[in-house]
């Protein structure tokens, strides 16, 4: 571990590689505060300059900036304007937002940005420990491991998505797995379900998707609803002034910090199970931990009501990098798009990526130190600088979003119809977000679907049959976890459904 | 109740299955290499497993009865579709023509050309109608973009309109309307 962390520093102490940590990290800020742009979002919006990098560890280093500046800036204007960007940020502005409204705001974003800092550090630290021995004991998995530890990591996912959700996240896994189908893959001769157009024979681009599942439907939501993220714009005049927290203060959010930055960093590793929710259970968590004096104080602006959420979803996302470094599955949305960019960048992901690319391995853990000091020392007396964007007007902001977007996927394919593909995603996709499908299944799957075939492939031809399934005792393991996974919230569910039957035939 | 019942969310489950249903089809009509037929696992085990499984998640989703929502069961977030009758469809229809014009003259027209138009339509459409204002912004950014894309990052994009393709366009569009 001591060698792989040397090997780690050497990468990202690069004077390169702390330059674009820092440019990372602003930029990820920067546009993480406009509403509506999520992580992925702007991620997806940043792969085709990291991809143009050229050096892998860069890269990455580069990407992961982006990720943790674009977490915070999220939460800037959740604590701002009440404008959560993104999901895993809803929990900080039920405290974050009060406390600004008290003229508080300075203080409010100190005590997100010590609270950040401390999840993120706290959950490197947990995932330098801890990513080298999960890696290790990975490597003692054959294609037939693989196969049902990617089923499992699948099915994780539908099995967090929420009451009611599992069905439809299942189903959209599996369009995830049907879109990774198309086009000429890396296992068959044949070019498969490109319905004679040529240029589909490449396959479904994988920026285009992204941008087309996130970036897109963002921009065109704010077309749609100029009211969303744009209430109480009333906090955006303010000067934001007194940033200093008190030692009361200091001593209140300490223990919370402690305690969310591991459960956050657990929930984080989980597959499917990210940063939004690590932060709802932190904040409920601490609520139900608080003194009754102290729990009138939550949602009215209370210190450790905003320091919960906040440590733990930056642990969360931390912790979101084991599945994806050490086993080479993406856990969350965010992890999946850089795995793809990995991917797009030949490197192979998996337990063999500790051997065969420890500087990629080891310096994007690294850069993880590095990225969350970049945010407290550069961020925090910037804030104030950098809220001002708030006020960008919206008809320049949307129209360079989509714009980016669609140049995002011209410079990967290089032709109009991986733009019209694009534009036309993005109105499926706008339609699934109005019926409430969950959008990050599809990109898991699409993510996974080649490897998921590819080792199934290799288990059917080297076993012959499908006896591997029972016979190897952590591939059965597996796949009764994948299996559970499924079934328990399926039947709580309908147990639900069963006792409000009653309920209402007991009530009329 | 009945009304209420057949939601997006059904009839989206409901185009799914149907798609998978053509899906599973074309799975039986990948052309295979003679060898490959004989192979335990063909270019077809795949999508015909995940196809089938589709199919059958596709119909749970859109035949399973609603969830009659607890009075306090909260969402944290609000939905996406809340209020959509309010919501602005001519601009966002106008901004989906102007993404595929784009995406039609960005060769044609040239990178300089395709993207001052996009973007100043786009701000216009937005209610931002002081030009002399946004046009300079504009063409500063996007000739600024150019630079960075293809002198810096190398990549390759023609910034000036392309009579040939132009010429194609147009030419080929006369020749199939007259």
């Amino acid at each position: 571990m001591l060698e792989g962390l040397l090997t780690g520093l050497a990468a990202a102490l690069s004077f390169k590689a702390i330059a674009m940590v820092v440019v990372g990290c602003l930029i990820g800020t920067f546009i993480g505060m406009l509403p509506g742009l999520g992580p992925m979002s702007i991620i997806a919006i940043m792969i085709p300059f990291a991809v143009s990098l050229g050096d892998p560890t860069t890269s990455l280093i580069m990407l992961a900036g982006v990720y943790y500046g674009a977490v915070f800036g999220g939460s800037t204007s959740s604590i701002l304007i009440n404008a959560p960007g993104v999901p895993s940020t809803v929990a900080t502005s039920f405290d974050g937002y009060p406390l600004a409204r008290q003229g508080k705001a300075g203080k409010a974003l100190t005590i997100a940005a010590v609270s950040s800092f401390a999840g993120g550090t706290i959950g490197a630290i947990l995932l330098t420990l801890f990513a080298s021995p999960l890696a290790e004991f990975a490597k003692t998995f054959w294609s037939a491991e693989y196969f049902a530890l990617m089923v499992a990591g699948l099915t994780a996912i539908a099995a967090f998505a929420g009451r009611g959700q599992v069905l439809k996240a299942i189903l959209m896994v599996l369009v995830g797995l049907m879109l990774a189908t198309v086009g000429q893959g890396a296992l068959f001769n044949q070019a498969r379900f490109t319905m004679g157009i040529a240029d589909l024979e490449s396959g479904v681009g994988f920026v285009t998707l992204i941008m087309a599942l996130f970036a897109l439907p963002e921009a065109l939501f704010l077309v749609l609803n100029p009211k969303k993220g744009s209430q109480a714009g009333d906090g955006q005049d303010k000067e934001i002034k007194d940033l200093r927290i008190t030692g009361e203060e200091a001593r209140k959010i300490a223990p919370v910090i402690g305690r969310q930055s591991i459960l956050g960093f657990l929930i984080g590793v989980m597959p499917g199970a990210g940063a939004t929710i690590a932060s709802f259970i932190g904040y409920a968590t601490e609520r139900n931990l608080a003194s009754s004096e102290e729990r009138a104080e939550f949602g009215r602006g209370s210190v450790k009501g905003l320091s919960a959420p906040e440590t733990a979803n930056n642990a969360a996302s931390t912790g979101s990098f084991v599945p994806m470094l050490t086993l080479g599955i993406p856990g969350s949305g965010t992890t999946a798009i850089l795995l793809g960019a990995l991917i797009a960048l030949g490197v192979t992901p998996g337990p063999a990526l500790i051997d065969k690319n420890p500087e990629i391995f080891w310096g994007v853990i690294v850069s993880m130190y590095i990225g969350n000091v970049v945010l407290l020392i550069l961020n925090l007396p910037l804030i104030p600088y950098i809220a001002k964007l708030l006020t960008v007007p919206r008809a320049y902001l949307i129209p360079f979003v989509l714009f980016f977007s669609l140049m995002g996927a011209y410079i990967g394919q290089n032709n109009a119809t991986e733009l019209y593909l694009m534009i036309g995603l993005a109105g499926v996709a706008t339609l699934l977000r109005f019926a409430d499908y969950p959008l990050p299944p599809i990109i898991i799957g699409f993510i996974l679907g080649v490897m998921l075939e590819d080792n199934l492939g290799r288990s059917l031809r080297k076993f012959r049959g499908l006896d591997w399934m029972w016979e190897r005792p952590v591939t059965l393991g597996l796949l009764i976890v994948a299996v559970l996974f499924i079934l328990v919230p399926l039947f709580s569910d309908w147990r639900a459904r069963q006792g409000r039957a009653k309920q209402t035939a007991q009530g009329d | 109740m009945a009304s209420r019942w057949f939601t997006l969310e059904r009839a989206i489950a409901l185009v799914i299955f149907i798609i998978a249903l053509a899906y599973i089809n074309a799975s039986f009509h990948i052309r295979m290499l003679p060898f490959e037929l004989r192979q335990p696992f063909k270019p077809n085990t795949f999508p015909l497993a995940i196809g089938i499984m589709t199919a059958v998640v596709a119909f749970l989703v859109a035949v399973i009865p609603p969830r009659a929502t607890q009075a306090g069961e909260e969402k944290a977030v609000a939905g996406d579709a809340e209020g959509w009758r309010d919501f602005d469809w001519k601009r966002f229809f106008i901004f989906f023509g102007l993404m595929i014009a784009y995406a039609t003259f960005l060769r044609p027209a040239g990178f300089l050309l395709s993207t001052v138009s996009f973007l100043v339509l786009g701000s216009l459409v937005l209610k931002e109608y002081r030009l002399w204002m946004s046009v300079p912004i504009i063409v500063v950014l996007t000739f600024g973009l150019w630079y960075l894309v293809t002198q810096i990052l190398g990549i390759y994009m023609p910034a000036m309109p392309n009579s040939h393709l132009l010429g194609q366009m147009f030419g080929s569009a006369a020749t199939s309307g007259a």
